[in-house]
Formats: C-alpha cells, structure tokens, sequence
C-alpha cells in the first residue's frame, strides 16, 4: 500500500521557514477565544442542569433564563469554541502542509475579529432578543421593512444566530474559505489528505450554512422546513465540523508518531465515503413526520452506510499506531487522539442504531440524544482540540508545559466525566422513553430523571474542573515564560518530544 | 479525479452538496408546494 504522511509530502519540496508560515499569534489568540467561549459554554451547560434537579441559583431572572442559557451552551460550543479553535489550527495546519501562507495576514485578523463579533452578537441577540421583541418600534419597523419579526435567536435548531448576523456569518465564511484556498491552490504537487477534507469543509461549511439560515427564514415553511432543517443540523456535525477534525487527525497522527497513515486505499475510501453519505442523512432527524417516507429511509439507509465507512477510517488510523501501544501511555496528545476516535466509533455505531424507526419509537425526544451530541461534540471533536491544544501550545509559547500533573488531570477528568455522562444520559434516555410509551403523567418521568440528572451535574462538573485544570496550567506555563523571558520559538519539522508535550 | 483539487473541489464539496439537496430539501419542497 502507497504510504502518505504530511512529511512524505514535504519530502520534494525546499521547506521555507516556519515564522514565514505561520502566524502564531493569530494561532494564540483564537485558542485563548476558543478556551472563553468553552468555558462560559460549560458554565451555561451547568446552569441548565442544576434548573432541571430545581436548584436554578439564577431563579427569576428574565435575561438568564435556563431556555436562553440552554441556546448560549450550543452556540458557544460550536461558534466560539469548536469553530475558533479550528480556525486556530488550521492557520498552524495548511500553511505548513502547502508551504505557502494563507492569502492575507491582515484579512485573518480581520476574520478573527469578525468571527469574534459575530459569536457575541448571537449571545447578545439570544439572551437580549426575546426580551426586546414585542417592543412597539420594533414591529413597525418589521411590518414596514418586511424583515423577519424576530430580534432573537431563529427558530432553527443549531441556526438560533438571529436572521440580522445570517449576512455577516456568511461573508465570514467566504472570506475564511478564500483566505486558506490560496495557499491550498497555490501548492503544487499530489494534495495530501487533510487537504482534501479542508477543501471539501470549506465548500460545505458555506452552503450549509447558507441552507439551513436562509432557506426557512425567508422561502420555505412547515414540512420543507423541516426537511431543511434536518438537513442543515446534521450537515454542520458531518459537512463542517468532522471533515476538519478528521483533516488534522490525518495532519497530526502521523507527525506524532513519525511514520506514515497505514493506508491510502482506506484515506480514499474514508474521505469520498463521508463525502457521499453524509450530506444524506439529515431527515433520520426527523422520522414519523409528514416527509415523505422514501426519503426517511434513504436518510436511514445513508446512516448505516457511513457507520461502514466511519470503520475504515478507524481502521486506518489503528493500522498506523500499529504496534505503539505505549504512545497512548506515554504521549498525551496521541491519547487525546485515539480516546476520542474510539468516542467517535461509538457515536456512529449509536447512530446506525438510533435512526432506525423501531429505535426511534424509543428514545426520540429522550435525553439519550443529549448523551449522543455530548459525546460526539466533546468526546470526540473537543478532546481532539484539547488534543492539539495539549501539543501546541508549548510550541507557540516556547515553554513546556508547567504542569504533566495538571495536563492529566486534564485528560482524565474530561474523557471520566464525559463517559460518565454519556453513559448517564443514555440510560435515562431509555428510562424516558419506556416511561412515555407507557403513558403514564409526565411526572413520573420527570422524577424519574433525577438520579440520572444529578448524576449528570457531577459529570459536568468533573468536565468543568478538567478544563479550570489546563486554563491554570496555560497561566502557569506563560507566566514561566515571562519568567524566564524566553521568545516563542518554533523550528519546522517538530516530532513529539516529551510525549508530545514539549516545545522541543 | 479522486484527489486533484478540482475533483474534490466540484464533485465531492459542490456536486454532492447539491445532488443531496435536491433529493432530500428540493423534492418534499416540490411535493409539498401548495399546502399551507
């Protein structure tokens, strides 16, 4: 099989210097963005499931209610954390894999600033918006103009953004793809993986959003909406947020464990599998609806295939840690890697089950969904940013990290907690539905729920404590660098020393 | 095809995109397009 690593790539080519490449303060400050909105994310998270064990400590409070907070949580976890922390990455990640730098310096600062801007103006239109809705100016101004009535967060499932940020979002998200397309088409040569799921993530980030923003604002209504709807939430999972985290695994495993992806063949299969499949699975959101059922059960047929492909690309990157076990011990970022696409595995496998129409009957509506977001949003894609966080920020700061301890306490306490969780919430997702298919009051299911929503508080707490844990490490460990007034400095070409966990 | 830019580019970031659209947002938009 015809082997392929990002340092195969480079292999052919005169290597220019790292600092030409990368703009590492850009790479700093979207992870310090990405490390706020996580950690306001999970605090949100926290409120919403001390209000559902009655112990709200916001009570009464109009602005901060647990329904705005409940919105603030998925918002801030996928605009401002998983969203900056890519962009982050990838202003390390393709401008190292093509060797030309993103188009313009000044255009992503302006995008950063911009991006920042717009996760704030959606908090501010969430929490502020239904308060300001029925002012009378503001429905003249609507009748008069014919806008969309609502200030506040939209009606669409992970598109709460408020219809007046849709326009800006969007010229953020062209500009992104055109500010990194540059290098990508300027380099020469066989495109490595990673940059075949950037590209493709670039062009279906856009669409996506446009889709599912635009359309049922503005064209369509009811079932079609719905259609769209389901569409566009699943698209932002496997069109926007997978084929980047999957892109760096295929960029970092490989420099971290300083051999080759174990096989071409399966990158292929991996990369036009997701390609196909996944952007055809959005209605199993939306089973039992007046949709038409031709299309659920190709939503669901399109499911269980990808859990097919999902399985070659575990496959692959099992092949290429072959027999380094020991790295998973020894070398933190690479345990990030590999927990979470373990994590990964699961959630598909779950998916494959979970949108068949006799598993839907079951936990529909149920906090097993809950469970399942959790544990791909954070047990994969976060632990994956922790992942490269963990390796990378002693390379822009120039230090090692202050703390091993800390990074592990870290690692455990977000995996345990997560896992915990997941397991907590899949659990009482089952209790949930046999409540409800026995038609018994509502209440009994709600006072049901509560050992498994207490125990979910501690499971969030856990996660909560592991990310207080690697902000203080990341204080510590500048403020050693201030210390001992060492400049950041990167060389090109770096291997994971010290278990991947130092500048070196 | 499978990975030259423009491959990845138009079939699998724009022409699945759009062949997914139109199978699974266009054609309920269709069938449903004079209900309420």
């Amino acid at each position: 099989m015809k082997k392929h690593s990002p340092a195969v790539a480079a292999a052919d080519h005169d290597v220019p210097d790292h600092h030409d490449l990368v703009d590492e303060p850009i790479v700093i400050a979207y992870y310090v963005a990405a490390l706020t909105f996580i950690t306001i994310s999970m605090l949100a998270g926290l409120l919403v499931a001390l209000q559902l064990v009655h112990w709200n400590p916001l009570q009464g409070v109009e602005l901060l209610s647990p329904g705005r907070w409940r919105m603030i949580h998925t918002n801030a976890i996928a605009y401002g954390f998983l969203a900056n922390a890519f962009l982050g990455t990838l202003h390390w990640a393709v401008p190292r894999l093509t060797f030309h730098p993103v188009a313009s310096k000044k255009l992503s600062w302006f995008i950063f600033g911009a991006w920042q801007v717009i996760v704030l103006a959606t908090a501010a239109g969430i929490v502020l918006g239904p308060s300001l809705q029925d002012q009378p100016w503001l429905l003249d101004l609507a009748r008069s103009w014919r806008i969309p009535l609502g200030l506040g967060a939209q009606g669409v499932e992970w598109g709460e953004t408020p219809f007046w940020i849709d326009p800006v979002a969007l010229v953020g998200l062209a500009l992104v793809a055109v500010n990194f397309m540059v290098p990508i088409a300027k380099s020469r040569g066989p495109m490595y993986v990673t940059l075949w799921y950037f590209m493709a993530a670039f062009v279906w980030t856009f669409l996506t959003y446009a889709m599912g923003n635009l359309l049922p604002e503005y064209a369509v209504a009811g079932t079609s909406a719905g259609a769209i709807g389901g569409l566009f939430i699943h698209d932002l999972v496997g069109l926007f947020v997978t084929p980047l985290g999957w892109g760096l695994m295929y960029y970092f495993v490989p420099i971290l464990l300083k051999k080759p992806i174990w096989s071409h063949g399966l990158s292929l299969v991996g990369f036009w599998g997701l390609a196909f499949f996944y952007p055809l699975q959005g209605i199993h959101h939306f089973l039992y609806t007046p949709i038409p059922m031709f299309l659920q059960y190709g939503a669901v047929i399109s499911t269980i295939a990808v859990e097919l492909v999902v399985a070659t690309v575990v496959i692959n990157f099992f092949g290429t840690l072959g027999s380094k076990w020991s790295e998973i011990v020894t070398n933190l970022p690479i345990r990030y890697f590999y927990t979470g696409m373990v994590f990964y595995f699961i959630t598909c496998f779950q998916c494959a089950l979970q949108v068949t129409l006799t598993f839907q009957k079951l936990i529909h509506f149920t906090d097993w969904v809950v469970g399942h977001a959790h544990l791909v949003m954070f047990g994969v894609f976060s632990l994956w940013l922790f992942g490269i966080m963990t390796y990378l920020f002693p390379r822009l700061l120039g230090r090692p990290w202050h703390s091993r301890a800390l990074c592990e306490y870290h690692y455990w306490l977000s995996a345990g907690g997560l896992f915990v969780m997941f397991l907590d919430l899949t659990l009482a997702g089952i209790f949930q539905g046999y409540y409800w298919a026995s038609l018994q009051p509502w209440d009994v299911s709600t006072n049901g729920s509560q050992p498994f929503w207490i125990t979910r508080v501690f499971a969030g707490l856990a996660m909560f404590a592991g990310l207080l844990c690697f902000i203080t490490n990341l204080v510590l460990t500048v403020r050693d660098r201030e210390a001992a007034g060492t400049p950041a400095a990167v060389g090109r070409g770096r291997s994971g020393s010290a278990g991947g966990m130092a500048p070196a | 095809m499978f990975e030259s830019k423009s491959g990845i580019f138009f079939i699998a970031g724009i022409g699945f995109f759009l062949l997914a659209f139109l199978g699974n947002g266009v054609v309920p938009m269709v069938m449903y397009k004079d209900r309420p």
